[in-house]
C-alpha cells in the first residue's frame, strides 16, 4: 500500500491546475465520505446522490482553474456539489424523494445507547427526506454540516435571511418528531438532549446555537 | 430580515413550532420576540418544546456521515479518470512529458502508487530475443497511423502481459482507433488456448511454428527500451505493482511513441465492456518514480 498524500487540499488543487493528473482525485479521495453524506442527505436518494456527486465533481474537476481561494477548498467542494443537487432536484421535482426504511423498533434497547440516540438519528434522517429540497439543503447544511448561515448563504447563493427562514421552515417540520419520541409512555426510551432535559419551565434555553452566533438580525 | 408572527396558538395559546424556529433564528421582529419569551417563561409545554428544538439540533450536529459506498467510489474514479487534464485556458490537455517525468505514478480512481521500483515494464516485450523466427514488421510504423500490432503479423500472444513493440506514434486524437486496432489485432492472433490468468512464467519463448512470432522490434536503436525486453512476468509484477489490484489483465501492452518519445501503451478492461482504459507511462517501470504521460477510457470501436 502508498502513503497517503499529504499535500493540503490547497495545494492539490493548485497541482491539478498545473497539470497534476492524479491530484483531484486524491482531494475527492480525502473528502469522499463528506461530499458522499451531503449529497445524499440534500437530494434524498442514494443513486440520484451518486449522479449528482459524479456531475458535480466532474464539473469541479473542469472548472478548478476558476476556484479564486478566498474560501476553503471544502467549502468550494460542498457548494458545487449541494447545487448540483437542487439542480437535480428541481428537474425532477414530480418524483418523490425515497424514504429510508422503518428504524426496527424491535431491536433491543443497545448497552450503549440506552437513550434511543441510535434510532432518534435513524428517524431523523428519514425525517430529513421528507422536507422540500431547499429546505433539506439548508439544514444539511447549518444543523448536520455546521455551516454558519453566513456560509450556507454563500453556498447556495442566497441571503442569509433566506437561509434562516428555510431552516426556521425546517427544523418546524422536523422537532414534532422529537416532541413524540419525548412523549411516549416509556420514559427510558425518551432520546432527548441534555440541554432538552434540562430546559425547566422557569429556565428556558436561552444561548443561541453556536453555528448561529453573530448572526442575529 | 424579521417576519411577524402571531405567536399564540389560536387553539391552545402555545407558541407554534414555527414560532420557536424563528425565535431561535433571530426571525422575529420586537413584538413577537417579547411575547414569546414572556409566554416561555411561563409555559412548561412551550419550555419543554423549545427544549425539543434544542434536543433536534444537537442530534443532527452529530448525526455520523455514512461512508462512501465503494461501488460508488469506483464509479466516480473511474469518471474522473477519464477526464483529461484541463488548463486553465481550457483546453484539454495531454501531460507534457516533460511535466509528466517529475511526477509520481497513481492510478486515478485507485490511487495506489507502485510498490514495484525497479521492475522492467518492457520485460514482456516480444522482442528481438524472443522472436519466432519470423522477421514481421507489420506494425512498424512512422506514420503515426494505426498500424496496430498485429496487422499482418503472424504472432500469437499466450500471455496477456506479453507485450508488442510496434513503434507506432500514439496520438490523443486518434488513441481510441489506434487502441481499438491493437486490441483486435491481438485478439485475432490470440490462441484457442486462453492464456491463465496466473502466467507468471515466462511463455513466450520461440517456437518454430511461429507461436510467439513478433514484429520485428522497431526501437532496438533506443537502447533503453531494448533493455529491458526481458519477460512477462515482470511486466506483470509492474502493472500489478503499479496499479495496485493484482489480476488485472492488461488486454494489450505495446511499446510505441507518444510526443516522440518512446511509451509503453497498456490497455486494460474498462467498466464499460465497450470501452477500454489506455495509460501511456514511461517503458521503465520504475515505480514511485515512473512516469504517467497520458490516461484516458476510450470507446472501442467495432471493427468490420
Amino acid at each position: 500500500m502508498t502513503q497517503e498524500d499529504q499535500r493540503p487540499d490547497a495545494e492539490l488543487l493548485a497541482a491539478h491546475v498545473a497539470g497534476d493528473p492524479t491530484a483531484f482525485t486524491t482531494l475527492v479521495r480525502r473528502h469522499r465520505d463528506r461530499l458522499w453524506a451531503v449529497a445524499l442527505r440534500t437530494i434524498g436518494e442514494p443513486e440520484e446522490a451518486a449522479d449528482a456527486l459524479q456531475d458535480a465533481l466532474l464539473k469541479a474537476h473542469r472548472s478548478a482553474a476558476s476556484f479564486r481561494g478566498d474560501a476553503q477548498v471544502t467549502t468550494w467542494l460542498h457548494r458545487i456539489v449541494v447545487n448540483a443537487c437542487l439542480d437535480r432536484l428541481r428537474r425532477a421535482k414530480a418524483r418523490p424523494t425515497v424514504p429510508l426504511p422503518e428504524y426496527d423498533s424491535a431491536h433491543p434497547v443497545e448497552p450503549d445507547d440506552p437513550l434511543g440516540r441510535r434510532e432518534l438519528a435513524w428517524e431523523i434522517e428519514r425525517a430529513l427526506r421528507t422536507l422540500p429540497g431547499d429546505q433539506r439543503a439548508a439544514v444539511t447544511l447549518v444543523d448536520v454540516e455546521g455551516y454558519s448561515v453566513e456560509e450556507t448563504a454563500e453556498l447556495l447563493g442566497i441571503p442569509t435571511g433566506t437561509v434562516k427562514s428555510r431552516c426556521s421552515r425546517g427544523r418546524a417540520k422536523l422537532v414534532p418528531l422529537l416532541t413524540h419520541l419525548r412523549n411516549r409512555p416509556d420514559p427510558a426510551d425518551v432520546p432527548v438532549s441534555d440541554s432538552s432535559r434540562t430546559a425547566a419551565p422557569d429556565k428556558p434555553r436561552q444561548e443561541p446555537d453556536h453555528r448561529l452566533n453573530g448572526d442575529q438580525p | 430580515m424579521s417576519q411577524h408572527h402571531d405567536p399564540v396558538h389560536p387553539d391552545s395559546d402555545h407558541l407554534t413550532p414555527e414560532v420557536l424556529a424563528d425565535l431561535e433564528l433571530g426571525l422575529l421582529d420586537d413584538e413577537s420576540r417579547d411575547h414569546a419569551e414572556l409566554h416561555l417563561t411561563h409555559c412548561a409545554t412551550c419550555a419543554a418544546l423549545r427544549g425539543d428544538f434544542a434536543a433536534l439540533t444537537d442530534t443532527m450536529a452529530d448525526l455520523p456521515d455514512e461512508p462512501m459506498p465503494d461501488a460508488v467510489w469506483q464509479q466516480l474514479a473511474t469518471a474522473l479518470a477519464a477526464e483529461p487534464v484541463v488548463t486553465p485556458a481550457g483546453a484539454a490537455t495531454v501531460v507534457p512529458i516533460e511535466t509528466a517525468r517529475k511526477r509520481r505514478w497513481g492510478r486515478p480512481g485507485i490511487g495506489v502508487v507502485a510498490g514495484a521500483a525497479g521492475v522492467a515494464l518492457v520485460g514482456a516485450i516480444i522482442g528481438g530475443n524472443v522472436l519466432g523466427g519470423t522477421n514481421n514488421s507489420a506494425i512498424t510504423s512512422d506514420s503515426g497511423g494505426p498500424t496496430a500490432a498485429g496487422d499482418n503479423a503472424r504472432e500469437v500472444l499466450v500471455n496477456p502481459y506479453a507485450a508488442t513493440q510496434s513503434g507506432t506514434k500514439y496520438d490523443a486524437a486518434a488513441l481510441d482507433a489506434q487502441v481499438t486496432q491493437l486490441v483486435t489485432a491481438r485478439k485475432t492472433f490470440s490462441p484457442t488456448a486462453a492464456p491463465t490468468a496466473d502466467s507468471t512464467a515466462p511463455t513466450a519463448s520461440p517456437t518454430t511454428s511461429g507461436e510467439f512470432a513478433s514484429p520485428e522490434p522497431t526501437m532496438n536503436d533506443d537502447p533503453g527500451v531494448a533493455q529491458l525486453a526481458t519477460d512477462p512476468a515482470a511486466a506483470q509484477a509492474c502493472l500489478e505493482g503499479y496499479l495496485g489490484v493484482p489480476g488485472v489483465r492488461p488486454l494489450a501492452i505495446d511499446i510505441g511513441k507518444w510526443q516522440g518519445e518512446p511509451a509503453a501503451i497498456i490497455v486494460l478492461p474498462a467498466a464499460d465492456p465497450n470501452a477500454a482504459e489506455v495509460w501511456v507511462i514511461d517503458p521503465d517501470c520504475s515505480g514511485p518514480e515512473g512516469w504517467l504521460f497520458y490516461y484516458a477510457t476510450v470507446p472501442m470501436r467495432a471493427v468490420p
